[in-house]
């Protein structure tokens, strides 16, 4: 059995299901917020069941693709229990989380709810330390920082330290793109402020999205660089006429520095940002373990969803 | 030699690229070109767009990809130069190509893997029915469609369906997880003032509904044009595409031209129903596998026999061979030129690649005896 933690209504995640099922692979998707599962622990069982089947934390398979595990978290909430009591719930039911991740974690999975996200931060120095070029970026709540920061670069962005948010709220979608941070922006900055992000802005050819699979690197050129709007931010897709998109493949010494983040993440798969500048150099941005690889994977033929399946198949054997 | 695209008569000279003299050019790996015998199509995958270009273009492309743009120049003479100039106008213009100062970042657009895969076992089936009667008798064998992952389901009725029976139809596959269903019937007066809409809305499966013998021609869109009613003329309920091959049916999409290099895309995990219960790579051809009174759809699709026409490539197919539209047309083995002959050219094509012109097919005296072969002299 195949124990897959996901979104409800996740396309990619369907069409896997659907390549399972292409090979009579038996699987099981678990929704967050949902408890129509059964968790059972002892001495000698430790297991987990949706429907009738028992899967062993031993021995099957879990996946953690995307979603929050907080399986209860609705249900504490939506409770008669007062402040005191539902904080109390929520701390029994994080500590069994934990104990229920460390045991996916050393069975057999294909990536556990403690990768779910990288920090931005930690990440850009374990990629310094093997090497890699990231932008020039600075911390900070001090205004003259900032100061000091645009007199050497011309022109900087802000970028959230936490990774960005994509949420619905009602018909509104609430995101944070990357924005440029502009002299009046500037003008507007208080003395003090909320520690935040700033990074240089970088003259770009294209942008490289890759996806990373046991082992090997799918990548895809997106020529944002030509469409103002997708300048700065590709997800601020221009749908009149949509950036090029096309099969890419990144150099040996690439994908060597980058196998060496991933491995340090301990990381199964994974979706990476790169830019490469106008002048020649690949320029690290950010690692995202639960990205979204359909949009890439579709334009260059690549079949991830296909590839991802076989792994998952492949990855029942192994430890 | 280089011959003109004959898209543009302005002319500059070798002096156009200028800007980017001094870079590496390539074709993205999602662009693909495709030989014809007189002239050569240019696919663009990603945008679904296809290119007519000359000979000359292709040879061009596959010569001096990854050149530096200057240094392809210098190969030409001066009159030359316009051409080239012309080129690379068209190709810069419509995003087919990439420049870039670096050469090894050139070398990196590598092209598009051309394998296709599908996890249905069945990716379409067709099939057809005599009357609301019959319908019953069907179900199980489209819930087995489902159960091996098909995509597409048409259903064509050679009679009239009330509102009532049309809602019991679509309301009976709700549940499956077809990504599109087509239904096909005769027109009726009483149809004429349903709610489309709210139809669409409740039966997410359904994408197409056709109505024969309709009073006039009429496309109606619903839901952004993911759902569309089209209200047609002609007589019969079979599809006017079933065997036409035109420019209005071809598809510059990543799914058909890769499908289009390793199989048929006319018959390839294609699985049909006739009105008389026999079970068939297409309602139109003669050959039955069994009928589903008494024959199991698994047992069918499994047959080494029935899956061997999935595998007639265009590469392999006369006349075809030789057409630069042949990855991005859907081809029909029902009607061919020779029907002892599976590898002839389809009977419905008037396109001839050898001199580059449509002609009218059903007047070719070629196909005169296919035509009759297949008693087709009243419908032409």
């Amino acid at each position: 059995m195949i124990n897959i933690f996901t979104e409800e209504n996740e396309q990619t995640v369907y069409l896997i299901c659907k390549w399972l099922e292409s090979k009579s692979e038996d699987y099981n998707l678990i929704f967050p917020d949902s408890i129509d599962f059964n968790v059972f622990v002892s001495k000698k069982k430790k297991a987990f069941a949706k429907g009738l089947t028992w899967s062993d934390f031993g021995s099957d398979l879990f996946w953690y693709r995307r979603g929050a595990l907080n399986l209860i978290a609705g249900l504490v909430e939506n409770s008669d229990l007062d402040q005191l009591e539902k904080s109390h719930a929520i701390i029994e039911y994080d500590t069994l989380e934990y104990y229920l991740n460390w045991l996916i974690k050393s069975g057999r999975n294909f990536g556990t709810f403690g990768n779910a996200e990288l920090n931005r931060l930690q990440t850009f120095d374990i990629a310094m330390d093997n090497k890699l070029q990231t932008p020039n970026y600075i911390v900070t709540n001090s205004k003259s920082d900032v100061w000091d920061f645009m007199r050497i670069h011309q022109k900087i962005i802000v970028k959230s330290i936490a990774n960005g948010m994509f949420e619905l709220h009602g018909s509104h979608l609430y995101t944070t793109l990357t924005k440029l941070f502009s002299q009046n922006d500037f003008k507007k900055l208080p003395d003090k402020f909320f520690p935040s992000l700033f990074v240089e802005y970088i003259n770009k050819d294209f942008e490289i999205r890759i996806f990373y699979l046991a082992g090997s690197f799918y990548s895809c050129a997106i020529m944002s660089q030509a469409n103002k709007r997708t300048k700065l931010d590709f997800r601020n897709y221009d749908l009149e006429n949509p950036n090029r998109y096309a099969p890419y493949k990144i150099p040996r010494f690439l994908e060597t520095k980058l196998k060496k983040i991933i491995n340090y993440f301990q990381l199964k798969t994974c979706s990476i940002d790169m830019i490469v500048r106008d002048t020649g150099e690949y320029i690290f941005l950010e690692i995202n373990p639960v990205g979204q690889f359909t949009f890439i994977g579709h334009p260059c033929n690549y079949y991830l969803e296909k590839e991802l399946a076989d792994q998952l198949i492949i990855s029942k054997f192994i430890r | 030699m280089l011959f003109l695209l004959d898209l543009t008569n302005q002319f500059h000279g070798g002096l156009i690229m200028i800007s980017e003299a001094k870079k590496y050019f390539t074709l993205y790996g999602n662009v693909q070109i495709v030989d014809g015998f007189e002239r050569c199509l240019i696919v663009d995958t990603y945008r679904e767009k296809f290119f007519l270009i000359p000979k000359s273009l292709s040879r061009f492309l596959k010569r001096h990809k990854n050149r530096l743009v200057q240094d392809v120049y210098k190969m030409y003479s001066q009159i030359e130069s316009q051409i080239v100039d012309e080129y690379f106008i068209f190709l810069k213009d419509n995003d087919l190509i990439h420049f870039s100062i670096n050469r090894d970042h050139i070398k990196n657009f590598i092209s598009m893997p051309l394998t296709f895969a599908h996890y249905g076992a069945i990716i379409n089936s067709i099939i057809e029915l005599n009357s609301f009667e019959n319908f019953e008798t069907i179900c199980s064998f489209i819930f087995d469609l489902n159960a091996i992952n098909c995509s597409h389901l048409q259903i064509i009725f050679q009679s009239k369906l009330t509102k009532s029976e049309l809602d019991f139809i679509a309301n009976k596959f709700d549940n499956t997880e077809f990504r599109s269903i087509e239904i096909y019937f005769e027109y009726t007066k009483s149809n004429a003032d349903f709610e489309w809409q709210e139809f669409f809305i409740k039966f997410k499966r359904i994408s197409l509904i056709i109505m024969f013998c309709s009073p006039d021609d009429k496309i109606l869109y619903f839901l952004d044009g993911h759902c569309i009613v089209n209200y047609l003329v002609q007589p019969s309920g079979k599809p006017i595409s079933c065997g036409r091959v035109s420019t209005a049916y071809f598809q510059a999409n990543t799914s058909l031209f890769t499908e289009s290099q390793h199989h048929n895309t006319c018959l390839n995990r294609k699985i049909s129903i006739d009105i008389n219960g026999d079970i068939k790579n297409c309602p139109s051809m003669a050959k039955s596998y069994g009928n589903i009174r008494d024959t199991k759809l698994i047992d069918v699709v499994n047959n080494p026999e029935f899956q061997k026409v999935w595998h007639i490539k265009k590469d392999e197919i006369a006349k075809c061979r030789d057409c630069e539209f042949r990855h991005i047309c859907t081809d029909c083995r029902a009607y061919i030129e020779n029907p002892e002959d599976q590898y002839s050219a389809p009977l419905k094509c008037g396109y001839n690649p050898y001199t580059c012109e449509w002609e009218e097919w059903s007047t070719n005296p070629l196909k005169q005896q296919a035509i009759d072969y297949y008693g087709m002299r009243e419908i032409v």
